[in-house]
Formats: structure tokens, C-alpha cells, sequence
């Protein structure tokens, strides 16, 4: 990460999106902006998400690299959102015990880290509704 | 009617709460006035909590954003914009970006400068986010009760109440509370906070043509802790019924910028139709008031009890929040 | 005994500092375009080789070659990335041919990329210097700026020549790289100006020294059935050798970095079949200018300690003699590291084809290609040539 990355990268991360095919109609997370992998094809369009999702799995890091130093343990969560897409995210801070498979959760914007010259990077992390 | 109006409001508040007990537990002495104050997440600060306050206030308005103005004196960065940053969180696209700062009325002088943006007739909606970060020093954790919390409000043309600005007064130059750039440490001197305040209000009063001219507002809405200036405050004429039920300060602590918004936001929630709340925005022996006439009363979302519960942190989660946050380099 | 290992598409991006690709942007553009140029899709394509020499430290990125074939859409076909510092493109051609030769693969999709420009010049000065041995001969300061001059002095105190004399390289190289639409840096320069360039590391000045890059090329190689039964001009890898030189500086650098070509580029003429007389293009390694002439001395175009002379005279314009760099070389191409052993591949290949997008060499039927790397640790070498 970088400054540079910081420009190319950051207002992507502030909203969830996915990107669909639009030949096979697939929806795609947002890094699978290239090819599509069920169909190969390179027609994917940019959707943005409701940010409305169901919780299917979640575990908690105990061990953060350096940058979220700190803030463990955390919850990270894979979640299908109301369109769909199959996902992981950040939950935000909550007692551990306190999310279930199957809530439904919100998304939301927050902090995610501070890149190596100092840049702030905020992001999607979700909440219980 | 005035043609500047307040169409929506939005109030964010983390869900954490200190108490003065807590507090005192480790230092001998609690919070200043305060049952409470908020405890921010590691991963929040000024900005995602305007974006939070602002994403309530904008939850039924699909009109388009002609600009954004971001009152606070907590941003992460002491040079970069927040408020373009805000707009990008709210997929607010060509809208002019203004942030103000410097002191605790720059809600009051953010909400002046939206009324002049609509009443100059160009500009159809503009959000006013006032947002403060806690952020105590070491030393300063039972002076001030720093809390964190956003409010922002949606100035139009149109809405549920008007909007009326009254004379400004930056008659007084003083040093009360104040640091300066380059030194870390906050200065403060209780004296001149309390001197300053009571000559300041009295002035008010004295403009508005009388305590008895005061009698009209159903809220008074204090961009300050009211338990600091309480005397101060019944001196002038304006009662403790006025104040308490939009004293959000008790639970959440000081709020810098972001007080008399969450205070506005207190009154408006809990006033009828045909109310008149009157807002003050203070800091450094200046005044800034706005009246705020409630032509349509809007559902209640009982913003008072929201505020009033919490979380209850505990030490050292607290800890954690405030200096390891700092310690680790998260900065602001 | 000959190989024939067709050069069915080619696919580059431009060089620059380029703010707003990625990686993987640079690397799926050459990727595409390589394969559109083949007229295949990623069904077709049977290995994906990715060359890249520091994405760890330039982009906190790792396992690029899976990356890759999943932005490719080349899932489930097997990835394998490869490094070998500035000769990472020559050596992951090479892997490709050797997955051909040895039958187990048909078509491969070989990628190189390097995307140098997200940290700052420190940073990337110190990423670079890590490819010769930063724990010992590294430790105290020394670059790979200051690792070349090191040679480049020994070799004029040798052989006589002057920084003027030097400098010729440069010029010719500017001329070239200001005529090329995709490099990097696009002007032309006088002798007197390449001196008067602030030195990067005394004696090598700054128009001496190539800049840092981000850039992705790609070539689809594949076996000789595939390619004649192709419509592609058909242009052949016929000869390649690869060998290793030393790691440090400290070693006695000038033999061994004409030693580190002359090893190869003879193996790869023996393979083809052909002499140094025959080469009608050729695209010699040049980060530092001091390499292009160590270069084509060893490539037999010109005695040791006078190859300088040949660029001075002229012989190595694209009317030359031997054209030599005609793409700007990697002076002005820039060096993305991972990708400039490609982009030579690329480079030749398009001249053989006759649609080079800078300036065209007259009907070039024998080309060479020399990638060198590291501290003058590795070197790969292609012949090529242009069938009927």
C-alpha cells in the first residue's frame, strides 16, 4: 500500500459493490473485474450492493498482522449479501458471542488500517441490524 | 416563514459509555458534570461518525446535495479536507465540499453559512455535519469529559422548520481554551472559560432585549456543557427546563462542534408544532444564535432515551479507546 | 540441433509511470493482448508462466501467477510464477519453451510484469538493491547504480575510452526511444547533454541510466504444429542459451560480465545455426549503458573493448550494420524489471513481423535477444527467426 494505491484504490473501497457478467448474468465480487470465471467472458459491469446481507460462517483473528495490531481478536464474517454474492467482511467491534450464523447484518463505512506513509484507509465493515 | 428550513436531521452516537464512577476509580476524581461520556471504537472517528449521522439524516431525502459542510475541530488530519472525503462516503457527487473548524461553534457558523448557501437561491439542499472525536490528553481525562458523537441536518428550502439567524457577537478577543499549532498540549484557563461565558450570555441578553425575551423558546439548545455554566446560564434568564431535556452532554460528555447539534437535534425530536428552540453556539467569549421554528412537528424517534443508554465500558476498554488508539499511531 | 518454438502473439503495455494501473491491470492488459494478438482465448492456453522480480516489495503482492490466471479466466490450467531479477522475462520464456520442447505443453501464455512506481524512489532503490546481497556486499550503501559504475570505470581505465565515447550509447538509444510510441522516456540528446546529466553513479550519468517502470509483456509461444497451422507470420525462437555469472561486484566483474553473455548468446547461435553476421535485429539488455556494449561485444558484433566505436559510427542505427535496441532499449523503454526480458521478445518478434510500432528495421530475417540480471547473475538469450 501506498499513496499511489491510496488514489487508485480508495473510493472503491468505501461502498460494497460486486462487478456482474453480463452475458451469463453471475454476480461477481468486486476484485473480479477482469473475467468472468464461470463464463470467461471480460463483459463485467460494475453493480453496487444494498449492503444488506445474511451471516453464513464468522471466526475471530487472535493473531492480526501488523497493522490491526491491537484490535484483536476480531470477528471476520462470510456473508451473503440480499443479491447474492457470496463475500467476507469485517464485523465491527461486539462481543464475540454476540454474532450467530444467520443474523443479518448492515453494511457500513469505517476505519480499516493506516497504510505505511501515513494514509487512512476507510472501508466496509458491517454491523448487526 | 423564513425561506431557509431544516428538511431532515441525523444524529450518531457510538454505543459506549464511560462512567464518572469508572473514572474516578483511577484518578480520584470523576468526570466534570457528566454521568457518562461516549467511548468511540477503534475504528471510528470524525469522519465515519458524520458519515453515520449524515446517512440517517438522508435516509428519506432523495433530492440531490448541492453542497457539504463539515463542522468539526477533531478531523483525523490537520492538512486534507474531510468533507470531500464525507461526500464520497455518501455518493454526494459536484457538490461544493466546505470544512469548518477552529473552534466549538463552527456547527452554529456551518448551519449560518447553509442558510446563506439557500437563501442566495442557487442551492436547493444543504447537509451540515458537525462531528466530534474524543481526544483527552494525558492529565486532561477529568477536565473536560470529551465525547464523541455527529449530528447533520439538511438546510433547504423547504421542511419541517425555519430557520432565523441572530446578530452575531465576536466582540470579545480572548484566550480561554486554546492551543497552538506545533504544541500538543491544550491550554486552558477555568477562569477566563467562566468569565468569558458569563459576559458573553449577559451581552445576548441584552440584545435579544431582556430575559423576558427568552421566555419564548420552549428548548434551549447550549452548544457547551451546561453543568459547567448552569449558574451562568439561570442568571440570563434561561431555565433549567430549557436546557436539561437537550443537554445531551450529561450522558455523552463534551462534544466540542458536535454539542449544539445533538442539543438541536434533542428539541427538535421532542417539540410540537408552533415550538421555538433557540440554539447558541459559544466559544471564546463569542456567540452565535439561531432560532429554529417548528413548523411541522416530526415523528419522534425518542432521541433523548436513545442517548441516555448505552454500553457501559469499562477501564480498560476505555484505555484502549483513548491512549493505546494514540500510542499505536491511529491518530485522531 | 535446432528448436523451433513459434511466437504465435504478442501483446505490451506502454511504459511509464503509470498512477493509475495496478499490477494486475499492466499484467491482464499484456495477457489479453497477447492472446487476442494469437487468436486464442484462455481455453486454449495451457500454462501460464508470470514473471515478476519484486512484487513483495514494490507492491505488497505475492502469488502473482494465480492471480493472474484467475483475472485471466486461465482457472483450472496450471500458473507458475518466476523470478531471476532483471532476467525474470527471458527466464520465464524459458520455462515456457521448455514445457513446449518437452511435449507436455502446446500453447503458453508467458507474462512479465513489474510495477515499480507505488513507492517512492528510496524505497524502490532499496527493493532493487535487494537483488544482489543486501545482507554482505550490499550492507553499507551500495546500489545497483553504483555497482555498474563500478565495472564501467574498470572497463574504461582498461580500454581507454572516455565518458564522451561512452555516451554515444546513450544518444542513440534517446534517439530511438523518442521514435517509440510506448516508451517511457521520449527525447533525444546530444553527447554533450548525456554529460552534463547529473551523475547517478560516477561515471554513468543520469541519461546512462534507465528509470524505474511500470510495464507488462506478453508472448504466446507454442509448438511448431500450432504455428504453422496458424496464419501468423511465422516467427520462430530458433536458438536459446542461459547461463549464470556471479553474484557480487567484487568478483573480477569485467570478464564475467562479458563472459556472463558470450557463454549464452554462443549456445544460442550453435543451437540456431547461425553467426553473429546473420542478426539483422537485436535487442541487447541495457539498464546501464556500459551493458549494451559489454553486450554486443560478446555477441560477437564487435572486438572486446570496442564496441563503443560501433554505436559511435553508426553501425548499430536501424540502417546499420547490426541494428542494435532500435526500440530505445531499456534506457528509454524504462525497466520494469520483471518485464523487460519479454518486452525484448516482444520487441524482436514485432520487427521480424514488420509491425513494430516504432521505427522498422528493412526485412530483418535473423534477430537476437540478450536479458541479463542481478548484479551480472543471470543471463537468457534468443535467437530468432522469420520463416517462409
Amino acid at each position: 500500500m501506498s499513496v499511489i494505491e491510496y488514489r487508485r484504490m480508495a473510493l472503491d473501497k468505501l461502498h460494497l459493490h460486486g462487478y456482474r457478467c453480463k452475458d451469463c448474468g453471475v454476480l461477481h465480487p468486486s476484485w473480479e473485474k477482469y473475467t468472468c470465471g464461470e463464463c470467461r467472458s471480460s463483459n463485467l459491469v460494475r453493480e453496487d450492493l444494498s449492503g444488506k446481507a445474511k451471516v453464513t460462517h464468522f471466526g475471530a483473528v487472535y493473531y492480526p498482522p501488523t497493522e490491526f495490531k491491537g484490535e484483536e481478536p476480531y470477528l471476520l464474517a462470510e456473508i451473503v449479501t440480499e443479491e447474492g454474492l457470496r463475500t467476507s467482511s469485517r464485523i465491527v467491534k461486539m462481543p464475540l458471542d454476540a454474532l450467530k450464523v444467520g443474523d443479518t447484518v448492515q453494511s457500513t463505512i469505517r476505519r480499516v488500517k493506516i497504510g505505511p506513509e501515513g494514509e487512512l484507509y476507510y472501508g466496509v465493515k458491517f454491523d448487526k441490524v | 416563514m423564513s425561506n431557509v428550513c431544516l428538511k431532515s436531521y441525523g444524529i450518531y452516537v457510538p454505543r459506549g459509555r464511560i462512567a464518572s464512577k469508572t473514572i474516578a476509580s483511577l484518578y480520584g476524581k470523576g468526570l466534570p458534570g457528566f454521568k457518562t461520556t461516549s467511548v468511540s471504537e477503534l475504528d471510528e472517528d470524525c469522519l465515519t461518525m458524520a458519515y453515520e449521522a449524515a446517512k440517517n439524516c438522508l435516509a428519506k431525502e432523495t433530492g440531490k446535495v448541492d453542497a457539504v459542510i463539515l463542522a468539526t475541530t477533531s478531523l483525523p488530519f490537520e492538512y486534507k479536507k474531510g468533507s470531500s472525503l464525507l461526500a464520497q462516503m455518501l455518493k454526494i457527487e459536484h457538490a461544493w465540499c466546505i470544512d469548518i473548524g477552529a473552534s466549538f461553534m463552527a456547527s452554529a457558523e456551518a448551519l449560518w453559512l447553509a442558510g446563506q448557501m439557500i437563501g442566495g437561491g442557487t442551492l436547493e439542499n444543504v447537509l451540515v455535519v458537525a462531528s466530534e472525536h474524543s481526544r483527552p490528553e494525558q492529565g486532561e481525562e477529568t477536565d473536560f469529559g470529551w465525547g464523541s458523537g455527529a449530528a447533520a441536518f439538511l438546510v433547504s428550502n423547504k421542511g419541517i422548520a425555519s430557520l432565523n439567524f441572530l446578530t452575531p457577537d465576536y466582540g470579545i478577543e480572548a484566550f480561554d481554551i486554546w492551543k497552538l499549532r506545533g504544541n500538543a498540549k491544550l491550554k486552558y484557563r477555568p477562569e477566563m472559560l467562566d468569565d468569558n461565558f458569563a459576559v458573553a450570555i449577559s451581552r445576548f441578553v441584552k440584545g435579544m432585549g431582556g430575559k423576558d425575551q427568552l421566555k419564548k423558546y420552549r428548548y434551549a439548545a447550549i452548544g457547551l456543557n451546561r453543568s459547567r455554566w448552569a449558574k451562568a446560564l439561570n442568571k440570563a434568564g434561561i431555565a433549567a427546563e430549557q436546557i436539561d431535556p437537550v443537554n445531551c452532554s450529561t450522558y455523552l460528555g463534551h462534544l466540542g462542534a458536535a454539542t449544539l447539534g445533538i442539543n438541536l437535534a434533542l428539541a427538535i425530536d421532542q417539540a410540537a408544532q408552533g415550538d421555538l428552540i433557540l440554539g447558541i453556539g459559544y466559544a471564546h467569549g463569542n456567540l452565535v444564535g439561531v432560532e429554529i421554528s417548528i413548523d411541522s412537528a416530526p415523528e419522534r424517534v425518542q432521541l433523548l432515551e436513545f442517548i441516555q443508554n448505552g454500553e457501559e465500558r469499562t477501564l480498560a476498554e476505555f484505555w484502549q479507546a483513548v491512549y493505546d488508539r494514540r500510542m499505536r499511531g491511529y491518530g485522531n | 540441433m535446432g528448436i523451433k518454438i513459434g511466437v504465435l502473439g504478442t501483446g505490451k503495455t506502454k511504459h511509464g509511470i503509470l498512477y493509475d494501473k495496478s499490477l494486475r491491470d499492466l499484467m491482464v492488459e499484456a495477457g489479453r493482448k497477447a492472446m487476442q494478438d494469437a487468436g486464442l482465448g484462455p481455453e486454449d492456453i495451457d500454462l501460464l508462466v508470470v514473471g515478476n522480480a519484486a512484487s513483495i516489495g514494490f507492491n505488497s503482492e505475492n502469488n502473482l501467477a494465480a492471480m493472474i490466471g484467475d483475472h485471466l479466466g486461465l482457472v483450472p490450467k496450471p500458473n507458475v510464477r518466476c523470478e531471476a531479477a532483471c532476467g525474470t522475462g527471458g527466464w520465464a520464456a524459458q520455462i515456457a519453451a521448455m514445457g513446449i520442447l518437452s511435449g507436455l505443453y502446446k500453447t503458453v501464455l508467458v507474462i512479465g510484469g513489474e510495477k515499480m512506481s507505488d513507492v517512492t524512489t528510496d524505497v524502490g532503490t532499496t527493493v532493487i538493491a535487494q537483488a544482489a546481497d543486501a545482507k554482505e556486499e550490499y550492507f553499507g550503501g551500495h546500489t545497483f547504480p553504483s555497482g555498474v559504475a563500478m565495472y564501467a570505470a574498470r572497463y574504461m581505465a582498461r580500454f581507454g575510452s572516455t565518458e564522451a565515447d561512452m555516451a554515444h550509447v546513450a544518444v542513440k538509444n534517446h534517439y530511438y526511444g523518442a521514435r517509440n510510441p510506448d516508451a517511457q522516456l521520449r527525447f533525444e540528446c546530444t553527447v554533450e547533454e548525456v554529460l552534463k546529466s547529473p551523475y547517478v553513479a560516477k561515471p554513468l550519468h543520469l541519461f546512462e541510466v534507465c528509470p524505474m517502470t511500470d510495464a507488462a509483456s506478453a508472448v504466446v509461444l507454442c509448438n511448431e504444429d500450432i504455428m504453422k497451422a496458424s496464419n501468423k507470420p511465422q516467427v520462430y525462437i530458433t536458438g536459446t542459451g542461459v547461463g549464470s555469472g556471479t553474484f557480487y561486484n567484487t568478483c573480477d566483474q569485467l570478464e564475467d560480465n562479458w563472459g556472463l553473455v558470450k557463454g549464452p548468446v554462443d549456445k544460442a547461435y550453435e543451437m540456431a545455426g547461425v553467426k553473429p553476421s546473420q542478426i539483422n535485429i537485436a535487442e541487447i539488455y541495457n539498464a546501464f549503458s556500459i551493458q549494451e556494449i559489454l553486450g554486443l561485444e560478446a555477441a560477437g558484433f564487435a572486438p572486446y573493448g570496442e564496441g563503443w566505436k560501433l554505436v559511435a559510427e553508426g553501425h548499430t542505427h536501424h540502417d546499420g550494420r547490426i541494428p542494435i535496441n532500435i526500440s530505445g532499449g531499456v534506457l528509454s523503454k524504462g525497466h520494469p524489471l520483471g518485464a523487460t526480458g519479454t518486452s525484448e521478445i516482444v520487441d524482436v518478434v514485432q520487427q521480424l513481423r514488420g509491425d513494430f510500432p516504432g521505427v522498422k528495421v528493412k526485412d530483418p530475417e535473423f534477430g537476437l535477444s540478450i536479458n541479463r540480471g542481478g548484479p551480472g547473475s543471470v543471463c537468457v538469450c534468443y535467437v530468432y527467426q522469420r520463416m517462409a
